[in-house]
């Protein structure tokens, strides 16, 4: 471990697998293995006996869909990542299909390589690729001419759908951008504080030891990561006593810097737009996460996302109005559907502290505008980035039909059949099934993918 | 359990005469196949990360390649390094030809 520079950690599996290797001590003796020929099992054995031809393979005869991402590693290499995703038996996974060099990611050359990939181990992808992800950047989902355009040339029927997890981030990015630059900045001068002096560092624990506050350590505002701008405000909030008053005595001490930190800190307004952040994000966060998960739950994206767009319509929509007007048709933007700017809706913890009139009429109003802002970019992000009424996402509400519990309620699968004509060979022998399936009793409370697995085993009897 | 058995798979398919849903069971299986997010490649960006650091920054892109495969192959059946067993298969491939 110390000679080379590996992980303790590594300990755990070593020697439980010196103890199942069972193997005469003679044989044992004669075990070879440098790093030529471990590069090569790596690399031609396992990948070539196992993973890779199986998986090859496996796209050959089967419908898979293609997530691809390019990003560049630490020695300036660009690299193209290619996974599918496939459905084997009721089971779905994400595999891990190659990384491919590439030295110019425009889209033509992005194309190149991959159909030159697919040519090279003979997938017939005209036929068997269904689906492609990507995240939103203008090579990869660009409507004139992308990654995206060229495969759609290639295969008509393909169902493409930019990434939701890219696109909430960014949602919520823009949003936050109506709040005060003030906000982040303090954030980010908090982290930066202490993010390379250990004595600081040293000096705050003693400060949180006082006010009784677990030692945690401050976190780091990242543009890449997604979810870091809650994490943040959750630690700050969760550690603000002891950061004023650590901030007031290094200002006492004339350290520079700190002088800005600790007006920003003391003002209450900027406490009220953490107690914001920390309110409204989990929204947007809480949706990001449940779609990064690997099970496919591309039939309860439509009503996921209609019931956060909901939730935040509610918090600035006049009750009226909202419940009076289709959700798609429902003019956002329009000022006269707003309320009233102190019937704002700002999570309970707000309401509260808005009561206590620690801010004056001027600090309240422009933080409730700012507020108001907040919720009508947020609304229109997830409006452009999810248009409710193109046909796409309507063909996504379709879906729902594969939760059991929708079962009864959908007539007909007519819509599906419409909305994706590649899947389905004969559309009144479908919606047959669909009836009689209707017709038995079944087990509603079963998980889908169970309950489908089952469906399609029952035969003629 | 994810095994390639095509043919379980096919039996599904090919409208059977025996089952009583075909049509509804391969629409429901090409759906559950679609995409929804990309996450799962950022997450192999992270596992190279993890592999290409500041000092293998000579690591080769086939060798990343199979480093993630070989990972990737182990992980699948919620398997370790010392769980695993190794069936004929791998030993099969383990020959001369694979310095090729």
């Amino acid at each position: 471990m110390a000679e080379h520079n590996i992980p303790i950690n590594v300990t755990d599996h070593l020697v439980k697998l010196i103890s199942s290797i069972k193997l005469e001590p003679n044989n044992l003796s004669k075990l070879t293995c440098d790093r030529t020929k471990c590069t090569s099992i790596i690399n031609n054995v396992i990948i070539g006996a196992t993973g890779f031809d199986d998986l090859v393979q496996y796209i050959k005869n089967n419908k898979f869909s293609l997530l691809v991402d390019e990003s560049t590693d630490i020695s300036a290499v660009k690299n193209l990542a290619l996974v599918v995703r496939v459905c084997d038996n009721y089971k779905v996974d994400d595999q891990f299909l190659t990384l491919l060099s590439i030295a110019n990611a425009t889209a033509n050359n992005i194309y190149q390589v991959i159909t030159n990939f697919f040519n090279s181990h003979n997938i017939p992808y005209k036929s068997n690729l269904i689906g492609f992800a990507a995240d939103g950047a203008n090579t990869m989902m660009g409507n004139n001419h992308s990654l995206k355009s060229l495969l759609i040339n290639y295969i008509p029927q393909l169902f493409v759908l930019k990434c939701v997890c890219h696109s909430l981030a960014l949602c919520a990015e823009y949003a936050c951008r109506k709040l005060p630059d003030e906000i982040e900045k303090m954030l980010r001068d908090i982290y930066t504080y202490f993010s390379h002096s250990f004595k600081r560092q040293h000096e705050f624990e003693q400060f949180q030891h006082f006010f009784d506050v677990k030692h945690h350590k401050l976190l780091q505002l990242s543009c890449t990561r997604w979810l870091s701008l809650l994490m943040v405000v959750r630690r700050v909030l969760q550690q603000y006593v002891p950061l004023c008053s650590y901030f007031q005595l290094q200002h006492f001490d004339g350290i520079s810097n700190s002088q800005v930190i600790s007006n920003a800190l003391d003002n209450p307004v900027n406490k009220m737009y953490l107690e914001f952040l920390e309110f409204i994000l989990p929204t947007l966060v809480d949706l990001n996460l449940e779609f990064q998960a690997e099970t496919p739950k591309i039939y309860l994206l439509y009503s996921r996302l209609i019931s956060t767009y909901k939730f935040i319509l509610q918090c600035y929509i006049k009750p009226e109005i909202l419940s009076s007007t289709k959700i798609e048709q429902l003019q956002y933007r329009n000022p006269s559907n707003y309320v009233s700017t102190t019937n704002l809706y700002i999570g309970p913890k707000l309401a509260v502290s808005l009561a206590q009139n620690v801010l004056s009429n001027d600090q309240k109003s422009s933080f409730l505008t700012n507020c108001l802002n907040f919720y009508v970019t947020c609304a229109h992000q997830m409006f452009t980035r999810f248009p409710f009424h193109s046909k796409e996402i309507i063909a996504l509400k379709y879906l729902s039909f594969l939760d059991p519990t929708n079962i009864e309620s959908i007539p007909t699968l007519g819509h599906v059949s419409v909305n994706f004509p590649a899947f389905i060979s004969d559309v009144n022998a479908l919606d047959m099934e669909w009836r009689m399936l209707k017709t038995n009793t079944l087990d509603l409370s079963l998980n889908v993918f169970v309950f489908w697995k089952k469906i399609s085993f029952i035969d003629k009897k | 359990m994810f095994l390639y058995s095509g043919k379980k798979y096919l039996s599904l398919t090919r409208s059977d005469d025996s089952l009583l849903y075909p049509q509804l069971a391969s629409l429901v299986q090409n759906i559950f196949c679609l995409p929804h997010s990309s996450a799962c490649v950022e997450r192999i960006f992270s596992t190279v990360n993890l592999n290409k650091t500041k000092l293998r920054n000579r690591l080769s892109p086939n060798t990343l390649n199979g480093i993630l495969h070989s990972k990737q192959y182990i992980s699948k059946n919620n398997k370790d390094c010392c769980t695993y067993e190794i069936d004929k298969k791998l030993i099969d491939k383990h020959n001369t030809n694979m310095y090729q």
